[in-house]
């Protein structure tokens, strides 16, 4: 159906009105990073002024962030590539070998992300003192793993899912054996799937702020309890601040943003495709 | 025979699967299992002893003290009731303003690839920034931008915390989770068929009509699944109220999860707080049985 | 040699047979095409063969061998899938030569072996495309290649022209018809497309409900056919069926049609009183006024060499006659149609063809 010019001008404006509106205090946050103190405070806004990077610097030097940054990276690095190391073989199993019991399996798996965190705070707080995992880089990793588990196996199932049984018939009719189907047919095809399995699950944990905040203190706090700690002193550090979240946002926003599409299908555990 | 199920098995052959899938199903099975097993009887075990950090030596059976403590002490009352009106609330304008978003952002226009990647930014922040920023550059009572601009038109400046704290809270959690209704319906709603589109154009549906008879009845079945993914993850919001509020002012921002890590890590009482682990336990299960029915049966098909 | 035997072959899923008792021995270098209704087991039996389902009953040979537990890839077999199931991020030339690079063929060889292929099949200048690249006809060429390339001893087809448009079709089955000639290899291909198998085979396997209705030549098949079913579903247009009563009068077993009563004598003698079908094939009926059958004429469908007239008998029922170019009158006219005697096809209650007819 043709639209009037006047239809389109209103379907643009609203667009963009919508999407500003939404990333406004990021922007907001964006621009405050660029300000000094005084002009990140100051009522009326400074709209127009000279860009400086004292607060990234200040941040660095200070704030020790480089070592939060490397705790988060480390953290979530590590939590991926685990979490897709225990899934991988388990979601092809059950894509490809399915079994009377496969669906309540995966079903099982997806209900134990159900378990709310607070639920099981202290035994795990406990646990974690009691083995001295408390504030170790390892006990985040292995925790954002576990938390993590089912929404890669969930994924990597719907994406294995999507690959047709004929060319996997073709590939064993060719002579392929499993090991070989895996490594030369389903790992090419389903890249882009598993990459974008990796980077939700790098998004989640990087931004995870629970376990982050109550379980570690600060060798190896990552980014989000970093972040936690500017609440206290107000007013003051608010370029500061707006500089270290920057740093700790801008990373994931590209990864977010790459991964959008398939985004809905990994929170959605594939009810969304 | 054993392979009763050969139609939906891709490759087998007459001794049945070709690999033993056992040992690839192994570890995250078993992992998992000790992940839901082992804490979950803890906090049930700890949920009837009478155990405080403070003085770890004196431990003993409470039976069902700390759940008769916790369930006639009105801060429960009080931390149950937050934590439903913040949940139902942040619902509520998410599936609003997330149709509303996918609808803008639905129809082409120039710069829409942009504008949909500025739309979904605000899920991608932390939420520790995210409060923050709302806190200080936004919702601050002297220098935030609000309070300005409340200012600028001859209204005076709210002290948003204070004054509706968890209000506040519900704006600052809303605002992260619009995206993920958005990015949902929007997929959704590229999967409604133009030519039912099309044919109730040719009927004469217009504008309102149209959404209400058409769009939003497809939109219905995603809208139930955000209803209750967010409804999951939305019970367990913790970090925007740990950095704005803190529960305050007095109990008004005090949610379950928070109320519980309260107990847990300031007041040191593990029996407290695990009897209200259970409680939240019990909560989020009713909601996900209904959300695991709806997913296992989009299985199905 | 390459014959390929199944013996007593049965599948089920479940509770649910879908093959019950095949027996069919396939030689060297035949072109067999299984033909039948969705659903009829046809595929089942084919990815049998391939080793794609376990076989639950029975014993498959090829060159006399018992197969049932082989590895499919050690069944000496390639197989042209109907969606092509070709390799997406591979190009054309790595699709083809998958399988010999698995068998750790060196390089040199598989070299020859995918141009030798790419050469008989006009692919010699997509070989670094990808499947993405190509249009329909050539992915199909593509996996009729990865076929060709493996030198297997049996060539398997599932419904391989399905996915192309009506001219491509054509086009392929004539170069299929061509490739087997020049491969002399064996073939087993399977459609629900009769024209397909009219053209292609040298023998047919009507399959329905999981056994086998009839096997033939073509010719055997459309001048014979064993059962109602067979004389259905071989044929276009449709063989007319009619069902009839039957009765002696004046010593002479006649068929009384269900729809005017009219009265057609009958070559074989029916069980006293039996049901029967008749079948005439729409290019055997003849305008003659003193036919048997006769009718108002209600569509007239012309094909430009053929043209296909519609009569209705009576009650609905209309039989189909095919003539050249000319037509047998006018919408509305009134014609009657004879045939001649030994172009009668009588069905008895059971579906069973009630005498053969010996070729014409």
């Amino acid at each position: 159906m043709e639209q009037s010019t006047a239809q389109k001008i209103a379907t643009a404006v609203f667009g963009w009105g919508v999407s500003l509106v939404m990333a406004f205090p990021i922007l907001w946050m964006t621009l405050a990073a660029f300000k000094t103190e005084n002009q990140a405070i100051s009522s009326p806004p400074v709209l127009f002024f000279r860009p400086t990077l004292e607060n990234f610097s200040a941040v660095f030097e200070r704030a020790n962030y480089p070592h939060f940054f490397m705790n988060s990276v480390v953290i979530c690095g590590g939590s991926t590539l685990l979490a897709l190391l225990i899934s991988l073989p388990a979601a092809y199993a059950m894509a490809f070998y399915p079994t009377k019991r496969t669906k309540d399996i995966l079903v099982w798996m997806l209900s134990t992300k159900m378990m709310p965190a607070v639920g099981v705070l202290v035994p795990i707080y406990l646990m974690f003192q009691s083995v001295g995992l408390m504030d170790t880089r390892i006990g985040l990793t292995a925790m954002y793993t576990l938390i993590n588990l089912p929404i890669v196996v969930w994924m990597l199932f719907t994406f294995f899912k999507d690959v047709p049984r004929e060319i996997l018939e073709a590939a064993l009719l060719d002579g392929a054996r499993p090991l070989q189907q895996f490594w030369m047919l389903l790992l090419p095809l389903t890249l882009p799937g598993i990459a974008s399995t990796c980077l939700l699950a790098t998004i989640l944990s990087w931004n995870e702020a629970f376990w982050s905040i109550n379980l570690s203190t600060s060798q190896a706090t990552p980014l989000t309890a970093f972040i936690a700690s500017f609440s206290s002193p107000e007013g003051l550090f608010w370029a500061k601040l707006s500089a270290a979240s920057l740093l700790a946002v801008g990373p994931i926003l590209v990864f977010g943003w790459m991964t959008q599409r398939q985004l809905v299908r990994g929170l959605t555990f594939g009810a969304v495709k | 025979m054993s392979q009763n199920q050969a139609k939906t098995v891709a490759v087998i052959s007459d001794e049945g699967p070709l690999i033993n899938t056992k040992p690839l199903m192994a570890p995250s099975v078993i992992l998992l299992f000790i992940w839901m097993i082992v804490p979950l009887a803890m906090t049930l075990w700890f949920s009837v002893r009478r155990y405080n950090l403070l003085d770890p030596s004196s431990t003993s059976f409470a039976g069902f003290d700390n759940y008769t403590f916790l369930l006639t002490d009105p801060t429960l009352l009080h931390a149950l009731q937050n934590t439903i009106v913040l949940v139902v609330g942040v619902l509520a304008a998410t599936i609003i303003f997330g149709v509303a978003c996918a609808m803008a952002l639905d129809a082409p226009f120039p710069g829409r690839g942009i504008a949909r990647l500025l739309c979904i930014a605000p899920f991608f922040v932390m939420p520790t920034v995210s409060a923050l920023i709302w806190k200080n550059l936004l919702m601050h009572p002297v220098n935030g931008l609000f309070s300005w601009m409340l200012k600028s038109v001859g209204l005076p400046a709210i002290d948003w915390f204070s004054d509706y704290p968890l209000i506040s809270v519900g704006i600052i959690v809303a605002w992260q989770w619009i995206p993920f209704a958005t990015l949902i319906l929007l997929t959704s709603l590229q999967s409604l068929d133009r030519e039912q589109v099309e044919a109730a154009r040719m009927d004469g549906a217009r504008g309102w009509t149209l959404f209400t008879n058409i769009t939003l009845p497809h939109l219905y079945r995603s809208m139930t699944i955000v209803v209750m993914i967010e409804t999951i993850f939305l019970l367990s919001v913790f970090a925007e109220i740990l950095v704005t509020t803190s529960g305050g002012p007095g109990e008004a921002t005090t949610t379950l999860p928070f109320l519980i890590y309260k107990t847990a890590l300031l007041d040191y009482d593990v029996g407290g707080a695990s009897a209200g682990g259970v409680v939240a336990i019990v909560l989020a299960n009713i909601v996900a049985f209904f959300l695991v029915r709806t997913i296992a049966h989009n299985l199905e098909r | 040699m390459s014959s390929v035997t199944l013996k007593g072959i049965r599948k089920s899923f479940g509770g649910l047979e879908v093959v019950s008792g095949v027996d069919l021995h396939i030689k060297d270098q035949e072109f067999v095409v299984l033909v039948g209704p969705s659903g009829c087991g046809k595929t089942t039996l084919l990815r049998m063969i391939a080793g794609l389902e376990s076989i639950s009953g029975g014993e498959l040979l090829i060159d006399g061998q018992v197969m049932n537990r082989v590895r499919p890839d050690e069944r000496g077999l390639a197989m042209v899938f109907q969606s092509y199931a070709l390799y997406p991020h591979m190009t054309v030339a790595d699709n083809m030569s998958f399988a010999l690079r698995l068998a750790k063929v060196s390089k040199a060889e598989r070299d020859r072996k995918v141009n030798d292929a790419a050469k008989i099949l006009q692919l010699d200048h997509l070989l670094q495309r990808r499947p993405a690249q190509l249009s329909g006809g050539q992915r199909q060429r593509v996996a009729i290649g990865r076929a060709i390339v493996r030198d297997p001893k049996v060539f398997l087809f599932d419904e391989p022209l399905s996915n192309l448009d009506a001219a491509l079709r054509i086009q392929m089955r004539i170069e299929l018809a061509r490739l087997h000639k020049q491969l002399s290899a064996t073939m087993i291909y399977v459609t629900h497309d009769q024209v397909e198998a009219m053209t292609m085979a040298d023998r047919i396997v009507v399959v329905n409900k999981g056994v086998i209705e009839q096997l033939g030549t073509p010719m055997e098949i459309y001048q014979n056919p064993s059962t109602v079913f067979v004389a259905g579903f071989i044929g276009s247009p449709k063989m007319n069926l009619f069902e009839a009563d039957t009765a002696l009068e004046n010593g002479q077993a006649v068929a009384i049609l269900d729809n005017r009563g009219q009265r057609i004598p009958l070559p074989v003698d029916p069980p006293r009183g039996a049901r029967v079908t008749l079948g005439i094939r729409p290019e055997a009926l003849n305008v003659d006024s003193q036919g048997p059958l006769g009718g108002e004429i209600t569509v007239i469908e012309h094909l430009g060499g053929e043209t296909l007239t519609y009569i209705d008998i009576g009650n609905g029922k209309l039989a189909t006659v095919k003539t050249g170019e000319a037509s047998l009158g006018q919408v509305g006219d009134t014609v009657r149609v004879s045939f001649p005697p030994d172009r009668l096809h009588v069905f008895g209650p059971d579906g069973r063809a009630l005498l053969n007819h010996r070729n014409h």
